[in-house]
């Protein structure tokens, strides 16, 4: 699967990257706020965007709604270390696929990503 | 005096959990190995590092208003790396900016942790601040971080790592007014 992974931490982009190539999928973008997340999908529309929440300028909810906007079949898994349960519920509402909470297990990536 | 309250027990098992999945999604061994609630402030919170230089990541939350950190000692950043990613920072003169970018992450994840127990204790919902490094002594700290209104209740949760060396400690704690933690007890 061609997946593109959007969060402002490096170490956290290369850790996932590195679950994702090992399970056999393809990393095709990265990108590390908002705005870039929107621009590389518009171009390259990757089949699954793992999306943090927490970054600087535009936050994961606003980018997650504006992805959809632009293609309301964009699967987008929130990846989070927010765990608030009316936080989750209004990810959900705005068209997230799921939301990992960080730290996450490689079996738990594992299950989100064969439900597609 | 420490206080067996509600926001005791909360924080017990908050922690708890997500060290166990800590344990679980990294190379480490993540123990809890205390929680602490007082009544307290920030110059208390950081009185263990008056004069000694430390690595901290840091959120404020201005709604509520609520303060999260994670303290560290620099001198434990290869331990803490190598428990958290798998790979040891070899330790030079100063921190470096993959040692910060390590601490940061670890500490967004720890110390939304601990606000969330509060947040979700509130029946609240509100989107976190990004986290920020700050490196200095309890001074340099306390400026940097900035003393929410007091009195305040200072949870304090102390966490024990090891990665096949000696076990290296990671401090957090969070302020919350009192009159906010008392709606909690």
């Amino acid at each position: 699967m061609k997946i593109m992974i959007v969060d402002d931490n490096t170490l956290t982009r290369s850790m996932i990257k590195d679950l994702l190539t090992e399970m056999g999928h393809e990393v095709t973008n990265e990108a590390e706020n908002g705005n870039e997340a929107i621009q590389f999908y518009k171009q390259q529309r990757p089949e699954l965007t793992l999306l943090d929440m927490i970054m600087p300028g535009k936050t994961g909810l606003e980018t997650l709604v504006e992805i959809k906007g632009f293609d309301p079949e964009a699967r987008v898994v929130m990846v989070t270390a927010v765990q608030q349960d009316s936080m989750t519920q209004q990810l959900l509402e705005a068209g997230a696929a799921a939301v990992l909470h960080k730290p996450f297990m490689y079996a738990e990536l594992e299950a989100v990503l064969k439900k597609f | 005096m420490a206080q067996q309250t509600n926001l005791h027990a909360l924080t017990l098992a908050g922690m708890e959990k997500c060290l166990q999945r800590l344990g679980r999604s990294s190379a480490g061994n993540w123990r809890l190995a205390g929680v602490e609630v007082t009544k307290g402030t920030l110059a208390d919170a950081l009185a263990p590092y008056d004069g000694v230089q430390t690595a901290a990541v840091y959120m404020v939350m201005g709604e509520l208003p609520l303060t999260g950190v994670m303290a560290a000692n620099p001198a434990d950043i290869e331990d803490i790396s190598k428990a958290f990613t798998g790979h040891s920072f070899p330790r030079g003169a100063h921190i470096t900016a993959a040692e910060e970018v390590m601490l940061t992450e670890l500490g967004n994840i720890l110390i939304n942790v601990l606000v969330n127990i509060i947040i979700n204790a509130l029946k609240r919902s509100m989107l976190p601040a990004l986290p920020l490094f700050v490196t200095g002594d309890a001074a340099a700290l306390a400026g940097t971080i900035g003393a929410p209104a007091c009195p305040c209740r200072l949870i304090e949760a102390r966490v024990e790592l090891t990665c096949g060396g000696p076990a290296s400690e990671l401090h957090l704690f969070a302020l919350l007014p009192e009159p906010i933690a008392a709606s909690l007890d």
